[in-house]
């Protein structure tokens, strides 16, 4: 296990909301399981499974999602699966915002879906693969050199219904657009430590404050990208309420909209918080869920379901 | 990116090579419109990406699937989409020579049925792209960011 030295200041603060601190922090040091999603615009499940099983590989199944794998096998990046997109390496926390609007893409193929932070494209592949290549998937991100890995990612797992944009989402023209609009913004990424501790070389609170400015731009930006009775969902890798409960608050006090109540089977969740810094946020926001790594030995990460509703 | 809808004579022109060549039916991408970038590259796309693409500047698309000069180019990232369907110019690989196609080397052939020209390299059921296969040699026809070492195959 590596050795690793937690800032004081960041244990001063998740010391306050964390359930089980011990546990928090061990699991803060030990590394990710390997885990990956089967892309079923290429493959089949089963054969697929299969053969990952012939070549000794112990996979365990996630009860929360059909499609997602752990394996103990460190190579799973060398296999001919991979190689051919029939499978993504993919941290499990990250297929959670795309399944909060799983059943309705299912249902109604033919919707337009923004991701307004795409790169690298984990999760609008998988949000492809829910559209079964049908619909629009408009895949944003801001900067243009994470462009390529979008791309390759892209055309490995066999995307048709998707187009890279490289835009400021703050400055989209477009209005009420879209029927799903994704917002994985960006984020001080503390959730991301078991497998970037370099995250804490540039951690900071002053960071988390800017990212926090830029956050509420943004989620008040996809808002109005919304088409009425659409959904946005907002999500972070990080910790910080500023850059979670804060932003939600944000946005309620400026936009009519709801929060919906998230289930993943067989995933624990934590609750959002419902104050910090002596401020008391709506009531809206406990539907609002916390993945911390220590419940499912996983990365950390923060989801809200968010409906826009009638003017 | 500039895109347009490929003109009707061209789509002919994509879809009768690839009948002609791989034996692969037009009815297999009746659902899918072309749009090509001024260098020739053309990708398949479902209806709403092109009416997207007809009003909006983008950065990117996919899927790559010909790239039309004077030759008609498939790319490996189609022909793993599409090439289960093709029933000629396939050339199944044994175990040692996927690796060695996947690591990004040619493939060198004693016997052959196919024709020069461009071929679908297979190992069991998995199409892993495009060669182009002169006097018994297959050039591989990944893209270098494709190519990788595999160790289960």
């Amino acid at each position: 296990m590596k050795e690793v030295v937690i800032p004081k200041k960041f244990r001063e603060r998740y010391n306050q909301i964390v359930d089980n601190k011990k546990s928090f922090y061990e699991f803060l040091s030990k590394p990710l399981p390997k885990t990956f999603r089967i892309n079923t615009l290429k493959a089949d499940k089963e054969k697929t499974l299969k053969r990952l099983e012939a070549h000794g590989f112990v996979l365990k199944s996630m009860p929360w999602f059909d499609l997602a794998f752990a394996t103990n096998e460190e190579r799973i990046g060398s296999t001919l699966e991979h190689f051919m997109g029939h499978i993504y390496i993919q941290e499990l926390v990250s297929m959670l915002p795309p399944l909060t609007i799983r059943e309705e893409l299912e249902e109604n193929k033919e919707v337009f879906v923004l991701d307004a932070c795409a790169a690298p494209g984990s999760k609008t592949t998988q949000l492809s693969a829910f559209m079964h290549n049908e619909g629009l998937i408009v895949a944003n991100d801001a900067k243009f050199e994470r462009l390529k890995i979008l791309k390759h990612n892209l055309e490995k797992l066999g995307c048709m219904n998707v187009v890279a944009i490289n835009k400021d989402v703050r400055f989209l023209k477009w209005c009420e657009t879209f029927d799903f609009i994704l917002l994985d913004a960006p984020c001080s990424s503390e959730g991301t430590l078991r497998k970037n501790w370099n995250v804490l070389t540039k951690w900071s609170e002053g960071l988390i404050n800017s990212l926090s400015y830029l956050q509420k731009q943004m989620i008040v930006k996809c808002f109005d990208l919304l088409k009425e009775e659409g959904a946005l969902i907002y999500s972070t890798c990080t910790f910080a309420p500023e850059e979670n409960e804060c932003v939600l608050q944000h946005l309620l006090e400026k936009r009519n909209c709801k929060l919906e109540t998230l289930k993943f089977k067989g995933l624990k969740i934590g609750n959002a918080i419902k104050e910090w810094k002596g401020v008391k946020f709506d009531s809206e926001i406990k539907k609002a869920v916390r993945i911390w790594p220590h419940h499912n030995d996983t990365g950390g990460f923060f989801i809200a379901k968010i409906r826009k509703v009638e003017k | 990116m500039k895109l347009r809808v490929i003109e009707k004579n061209e789509r002919k022109r994509i879809l009768d090579f690839l009948e002609e060549r791989f034996g692969l039916k037009r009815n297999i991408f009746s659902n899918l419109l072309f749009l090509s970038n001024p260098k020739g590259k053309v990708f398949a796309v479902n209806r709403n990406v092109a009416e997207f693409a007809k009003e909006n500047e983008i950065a990117c698309l996919s899927l790559p699937f010909v790239r039309m000069n004077v030759n008609i180019k498939p790319t490996s990232v189609m022909l793993q989409f599409f090439g289960n369907y093709a029933t000629k110019n396939v050339i199944d690989l044994e175990k040692k020579e996927a690796v060695e196609f996947i690591k990004g080397s040619d493939i060198f052939l004693s016997s052959s049925e196919c024709s020069d020209g461009y071929v679908i390299l297979k190992y069991q059921d998995f199409v892993l792209g495009c060669g182009l296969l002169k006097n018994g040699k297959i050039k591989n026809m990944l893209p270098k960011a494709k190519r990788m070492p595999v160790e289960f195959l």
